[in-house]
């Protein structure tokens, strides 16, 4: 049963990825439905037993999910199930500015499936090393995503993302090989040498001078696809150039993928070193990045690089929260991920549809959104004061959570500043919000207006972020549990 | 077949050797054409040196990745990357930020401190290191140097081949290499980056006219 499962994930929207891609453009859409429904009714399953049953290994330990795994796995589907509800919309209105070629709406969708299905398949491995391979393949196939409009900016995004990226990653491949050194002594050259199942139980007979080097390396790698700052510099043209559906995929799920992996290296180090040496350097990068975030964001002229800044804001403040640890911090990490996947891939949605009626992504010749384009608007407004961290909102809590939880685990002085950015972000954003949400509105709307449809999309996702900030039902609180067990260094 | 381990470490020696020695060339060398060749070269010997090994052990594993290697990066890749230099009009890195003379010297001055840098690492660990993992810390910094200092789109892929055929390496260096699903999954990942700079250095071709990575400043902030 298990096995089946992890093989509908996978195999599922592979297989409707490659039908696409031969598939007319109108059936496209349909084929790409298809395959993607099966994979996240098995995806949604798979992590129910997980948090049920406690985790679970298949195909002879190539495959293991313990609560965290099952918890990404979630999030990958949600924020991609939000990202291909909102594709056919962005292929009409291309299609309608005469921006779409032949075969291009079928190439969107199958590269669209095999970027969440990568996303997906990570954290179902039990493999440090097939784990590389897995974020490596997603990382080349969104670079074709990225470049997808072939303008000339959206080309020089793409190939920063690639370049850089492939740096980026191949000191996280460096760093995967420096731990399978450091453990290849202790369980001799087998392919269990990258399990992490086994890694965090033999963790501390590692060579620590390794184990030291490996997190380095990977600390850069990874973070270089979480898009921490100093290793950031693909994330605001990628993030800004994509196709907005896209665009959503990439902040919301494949930053919490880096981040993913990122834990999976820091668990183990922590059970070799002790907590000190990665906690510290989790915690300074998170800082980092927080602080450079901010003035980008409060000077930011452009619609889509200020939410992709804020990204970067987001993912340093989770990095920090994993630096922090203990049992409130990363409690505030979990609710934290999960509403800002949500809340950030609805309002690229959103933020997209304006930026293709108005034909330009200035802030300032966006206003009167909320009277031009009232569901756009009203999206875009509610989810920019999530991400502010303005209650009620999932986002709020977590932030809470995490600045609390870093005090308590006598991180004071970290959150006291991460405290500080945080409330100056805030200001930054309202003031863009304000802009443009209400002046004046201009020419009337270009292209198809928006459907209910649409106005649903936009409505369901940050609902759910809106309520997480009010209550959390009790399953639901019993399975963050379980994954804050497992970042805390036990079992789950 | 097998060989004898001595012939092998001596043939895996001289391949390393080799390796830093195509390395300096291709920091030295402004043709793109004769860099596609040097570093499709590099990575067959990385190939070669797993071969012998594997055949030297017994080691079925690292003859199979070798062979994968040898024809992946030795054959299909610098077919792929020749396909675009005969439609691009710039066969020569004309201005790079370090000129040939100044990246020669640069390079040999890395080969001295990545000596230096391995015999210091590896002081106190558990893992009995190959002699040529200052041969792979060499090649990595080649490759990244290669990267930063020049400004055709060929250019940065093959200074990111030669960044790769130093981790592919040290790898071996340390561990005799990676397992072989894992070994696998990094090649397909190769070979696919490859083509989709492929895609992309004909889309700069078709759409800004040249695949100078210096006509690609506008995202700034």
């Amino acid at each position: 049963m298990t096995e089946l499962l992890a093989a509908l994930i996978v195999l599922a929207p592979t297989a409707a990825g490659a039908a696409a891609w031969f598939a007319d453009d109108r059936r496209a859409g349909r084929l790409a439905a298809l395959g993607f429904v099966p994979a996240l009714a098995a995806g949604l399953l798979l992590a129910t037993r997980v948090f049920a049953e406690g985790p679970i290994r298949a195909f002879g330990g190539l495959v293991a999910v313990d609560p965290l795994g099952a918890y990404v796995l979630a999030l990958v589907l949600a924020v991609a199930t939000v990202a291909l509800a909102g594709s056919p919309g962005h292929l009409a209105h291309e299609r309608a500015a005469g921006r779409l070629r032949p075969h291009d709406a079928g190439r969107y969708y199958a590269l669209l499936l095999w970027f969440a299905t990568g996303l997906a398949t990570v954290p179902l491995l039990d493999n440090l090393g097939l784990l590389w391979v897995g974020i490596e393949a997603t990382t080349i196939v969104s670079a074709l995503l990225v470049g997808f409009a072939r303008t000339p900016a959206a080309i020089e995004a793409a190939w920063k993302y690639l370049i850089l990226g492939s740096i980026g990653i191949g000191f996280a491949l460096l760093g995967t090989l420096l731990l399978y050194a450091s453990s290849v002594g202790v369980l001799g050259e087998t392919s269990d040498a990258l399990a992490w199942t086994r890694l965090a139980a033999i963790a501390p007979r590692l060579d620590p001078g390794l184990a030291r080097l490996a997190f380095i390396f990977a600390l850069a790698g990874y973070g270089t696809k979480a898009g921490l700052v100093p290793f950031h510099f693909w994330l605001p043209d990628a993030h800004s150039q994509a196709p907005s559906p896209i665009s959503a995929l990439l902040s919301g799920a494949a930053l919490a993928v880096a981040l993913y992996a990122l834990a999976r290296f820091h668990l183990i180090t922590v059970a070799t070193l002790g907590p000190a040496f990665s906690s510290t350097l989790l915690v300074a990068f998170g800082l980092l990045s927080l602080a450079t975030a901010l003035p980008f964001i409060v000077a930011q002229g452009d619609l889509k690089r200020l939410l992709a800044y804020s990204s970067i804001e987001h993912l340093g403040l989770a990095t920090l929260a994993l630096g922090f640890g203990g049992h409130l911090a990363l409690l505030g990490l979990t609710l934290h991920l999960f509403s800002h996947g949500l809340a950030k891939s609805t309002v690229f949605l959103a933020a997209g549809r304006l930026v293709a009626e108005r034909g330009s992504r200035r802030i300032g010749r966006l206003g009167g959104s909320l009277a031009r384009s009232p569901s756009d608007g009203r999206a875009l407004v509610v989810a920019a004061l999530a991400l502010a961290g303005l209650p009620p909102s999932g986002i709020f809590v977590a932030e809470i959570a995490i600045l609390l939880g870093g005090v308590q685990a006598g991180w004071g002085l970290a959150a006291g500043a991460a405290a500080a950015i945080l409330a100056l972000a805030v200001a930054g954003l309202l003031f863009h919000v304000i802009r443009v949400s209400v002046g004046s509105p201009g020419r009337p709307a270009e292209g198809p207006p928006a459907s209910r449809r649409w106005a649903v999309l936009l409505g369901a996702p940050l609902t759910v972020v809106v309520l997480a900030g009010l209550w959390t039902p009790s399953p639901l609180a019993a399975a963050l549990d379980q994954v804050v067990l497992v970042l805390g260094g036990g079992r789950g | 077949m097998t060989i004898d381990p001595r012939a092998a470490g001596q043939l895996v020696d001289a391949c390393a050797a080799a390796i830093v020695v195509l390395g300096v060339g291709l920091a030295a060398t402004r043709s793109i054409g004769r860099a596609i060749w040097l570093v499709a070269l590099q990575s067959a010997l990385t190939g070669v040196a797993a071969i012998s090994v594997g055949l030297a052990t017994g080691a079925g594993h690292l003859v199979v990745g070798g062979l994968l290697a040898v024809g992946a990066k030795g054959v299909v890749v610098p077919f792929v990357l020749g396909s675009i230099l005969r439609r691009s009009p710039v066969r020569q890195e004309r201005h790079p930020l370090l000129g040939p003379r100044a990246s020669l010297v640069t390079a040999v001055a890395i080969v001295f401190v990545a000596s230096a840098a391995a015999n210091g690492a590896l002081v106190g660990a558990s893992v009995a290191a190959g002699r040529s993992l200052p041969a792979a810390i060499a090649t990595v910094l080649t490759g990244l140097l290669i990267i930063m200092t020049r400004r055709k789109a060929l250019s940065l892929v093959v200074g990111l081949l030669a960044f790769e055929n130093g981790i592919a390496l040290t790898a071996f260096a340390l561990t005799y290499g990676m397992p072989l699903v894992v070994e696998l999954g990094i090649l397909f990942d190769l070979l696919i980056a490859v083509v989709v700079a492929w895609v992309y250095a004909r889309r700069m071709l078709d759409v800004l006219g040249s695949t100078s990575t210096d006509e690609l400043r506008s995202l700034r902030g």
